[in-house]
């Protein structure tokens, strides 16, 4: 156990806590984007630099960025008077479990458990791209289809309330530049 | 400046340093504040600034979900530049059909972009 | 002698650190580097406000500031005792921690991201692997800064100028990246240092600068464009705009907190014009072989001021654009354009060099502009520009 393993954890672990935890929502989401930089970091220390920088470039730079957009289309304050657990919470917590599930035999069963020395990999940008390029292609292509699908439906979703909610603005300034 | 050692090492004493760099004048500011000239809130001087008027209703409200379309299209943008980076490192020693293969790639990704662009949504209003 | 002159700063460093014990060694090191980044920068900061203020009034047809010191070249060191002593207000209604944690969020980053910047030979903090994403990704958070600041004010206008500044950098972070692919795919790494070196070779004296090829022209002005706009500089300075939006996102800042903001701009904008440097006009390499006995970190500084310079020029020249000016010139210009420019790239490589090479590779470009401009503006050429009011 490194202390920069400790630290990292202290700080995925607590973002990730304080994500569900804090009452205002806005706090959630910097607190998931300070959980994504520690994951981020992660990476970092086991020597996938580009993995950790494109976490960070993905998920801190675009992905929080639309959490907070999401919450500022859906009313901004959004401290909703409704208890911390709601709905199917069983049903949650079967989903967690069987992920942990599948987690903790994915661990059990790695190389690192058994004592054998795992190799150090050395992944560099070229040889990622190398793979990419030959070996991973179809794959390539198919994430190229689900990226154009997702933003086809994603546009698709937020296009009918656009048409519906540009009249009814609320705020002063907003009516001219917003 | 060579580096010789890991360069996280280096980049972690960035950090501290470039956090000194504003918190040290920040609590320098503090310091002058509490010896020299101690503040003297007020309502009227600790409100929302608004040009002199008073400030009406909450600044928290509900925003277009234009900004929200832009967001999606940016995010998925964002994951196509992060498969493209290990292509262009890579693509001196690929062959033609692999660059028709990014070709192929990113024209499914022009095509939502176009589409999106017919559909008005790239237009602000 | 010139040899000399180039590595005296590496030189010193290393007789410096040579001091330390042995397992200390790499700890001053850093520190080292770090000072000098950090020390350098921040002077250069403080010298190009002075400048901008100068530049800007000459611009205006008026002096600028002339009363502190020489010129009023210590006009900085009164507007930091300036900063240091006014009182620090925050408003009653404002997220008091978001709005501490956000200046310095925006700090750390921009000073992260000079980590990766050549500006010498061997004059680089660290040289990663994948440095040129690095420098994208710590980019990448100063957006989160600029919310968590416009959120916490609880105004107004600094959430509207937020949500500006935000839909702005976005759309303009990529073509920004993509019109850096394009170098990335023909230097094949994403080294900056590598990238560097690669450009610091001379053919019949000229340096192989990307600049000088269809693609890196193109890509380079595409690059500068989306750097302004990334860095919120006039002409794309909507979400600063004071007769709008008073402020933008800092309005609620005072003391050093607001200095903090005018820093990590500042910083911010010297980092992207060196990523522009390292990335399409040949980092610390000099343009002829000739000029290439003076000191690398002076070319690199010496171009750095002229991008700065250019900004200055463009931002006393041109009037603001319009929110949805902006946006459709983003996605409807320059991702257009940016994506056309990476298949120039991939025909220079596949294209036997030579004459034929260029004439395509510019053909394609020029008619990708010519079929884009006419698309997005609705006309068919040049027209006569007619003022409204100043006629």
């Amino acid at each position: 156990m490194s202390v920069t393993l400790c630290i990292l954890a202290i700080l995925i672990l607590g973002g990730a806590g304080a994500a569900m935890a804090l009452p205002r929502l806005i706090h959630c989401a910097l607190a998931l984007a300070l959980s994504m930089a520690g994951l981020a970091g992660l990476y970092l220390q086991m020597n996938a630099q580009f993995v950790g920088f494109a976490q960070a470039l993905v998920y801190i730079g675009a992905v929080a960025i639309l959490i907070v957009f999401a919450i500022l289309l859906t009313g901004g304050e959004g401290t909703a008077e409704v208890g911390r657990f709601y709905g199917s919470w069983r049903m949650g917590v079967g989903i967690a479990l069987g992920v942990l599930g599948v987690l903790g035999l994915a661990v059990l069963s790695s190389r690192a458990l058994a004592g054998q020395a795992v190799p150090v990999p050395e992944a560099q940008v070229r040889e990622i791209g190398d793979l990419l390029m030959t070996d991973y292609v179809l794959a390539l292509e198919v994430i190229g289809l689900l990226l154009t699908a997702a933003l086809l439906g994603a546009v698709i979703l937020a296009m009918p309330s656009a048409s519906a909610r540009t009249g009814s603005a609320t705020h002063p300034a907003k009516d001219q530049d917003a | 400046m060579q580096t010789d050692t890991s360069p996280y090492l280096l980049l972690l004493v960035l950090m501290v340093g470039a956090l000194l760099l504003a918190l040290v004048p920040i609590g320098l500011a503090r310091l002058w504040a509490l010896t020299a000239s101690p503040p003297k809130p007020g309502a009227e001087k600790n409100a929302i600034y608004e040009c002199g008027l008073e400030s009406k209703g909450d600044a928290w409200v509900q925003f277009r979900p234009q900004y929200y379309i832009y967001a999606i299209i940016f995010l998925v943008f964002d994951v196509e530049t992060v498969f493209l980076l290990p292509f262009a490192v890579s693509f001196g020693g690929l062959s033609a059909g692999a660059f028709v293969a990014i070709m192929i790639f990113l024209l499914l990704l022009v095509e939502g972009l176009v589409w999106a662009w017919q559909k008005g949504v790239l237009s602000w209003k | 002698m010139a040899e000399t002159l180039d590595q005296i700063f590496v030189a010193l460093k290393t007789w410096l650190v040579s001091f330390a014990p042995g397992q200390w060694q790499p700890l001053v090191s850093a520190v080292i580097s770090v000072a000098a980044i950090i020390g350098t920068f921040a002077s250069l900061f403080a010298l190009t406000t002075v400048l901008e203020r100068k530049g800007l009034g000459r611009i205006q047809n008026r002096y600028g500031p002339n009363r502190v010191g020489p010129y009023g070249i210590l006009q900085p060191l009164a507007d930091g005792v300036k900063a240091l002593t006014k009182e620090d207000v925050v408003p009653r209604k404002a997220d008091r921690v978001v709005h501490f944690l956000a200046p310095l969020v925006l700090v750390v980053p921009v000073f992260l991201a000079l980590a990766v910047l050549p500006v010498g030979r061997n004059m680089v903090a660290v040289d990663l692997d994948a440095g040129l994403l690095f420098f994208f990704a710590v980019g990448a958070v100063t957006e989160l800064s600029v919310f968590m600041a416009g959120w916490s004010s609880r105004n107004k206008y600094s959430l509207l100028g937020a949500m500006r500044a935000i839909a702005q950098m976005i759309s303009y972070e990529v073509p920004l990246i993509l019109s850096s692919v394009t170098v990335v795919m023909l230097a094949g790494t994403l080294s900056t240092v590598e990238i560097v070196e690669q450009q610091a070779v001379y053919t019949h004296g000229l340096a192989d600068w990307n600049v000088f090829t269809p693609w890196g022209s193109a890509g380079f002005i595409l690059f500068m464009i989306a750097a302004a706009a990334e860095s919120n500089r006039s002409p794309f300075d909507l979400p600063e705009g004071e007769s709008e939006l008073i402020a933008g996102y800092y309005i609620e800042y005072s003391g050093f907190k607001f200095a903090l903001f005018f820093l990590g701009e500042y910083i911010g904008m010297f980092a992207i014009s060196g990523l522009g440097i390292t990335l399409f006009l040949g980092g610390w390499s000099a343009p002829f072989a000739f000029l290439s006995g003076i000191p690398s970190y002076l070319w690199f500084f010496a171009k750095l001021m002229g991008l700065i310079a250019v900004f200055i020029w463009v931002r006393g020249t041109l009037p603001r654009l319009r929110m949805d000016q902006l946006m459709n010139f983003a996605w409807k210009f320059m991702l257009p354009m940016a994506l056309v420019n990476l298949v120039v790239a991939g025909l220079w490589r596949f294209l036997p060099g030579g004459v034929t090479r260029w004439v395509i590779c510019s053909a394609v470009v020029v008619g990708a502009y010519l079929a884009l401009g006419r698309a997005v503006s609705g006309r068919a050429g040049p027209a006569r520009r007619s003022y409204r009011f100043a006629d």
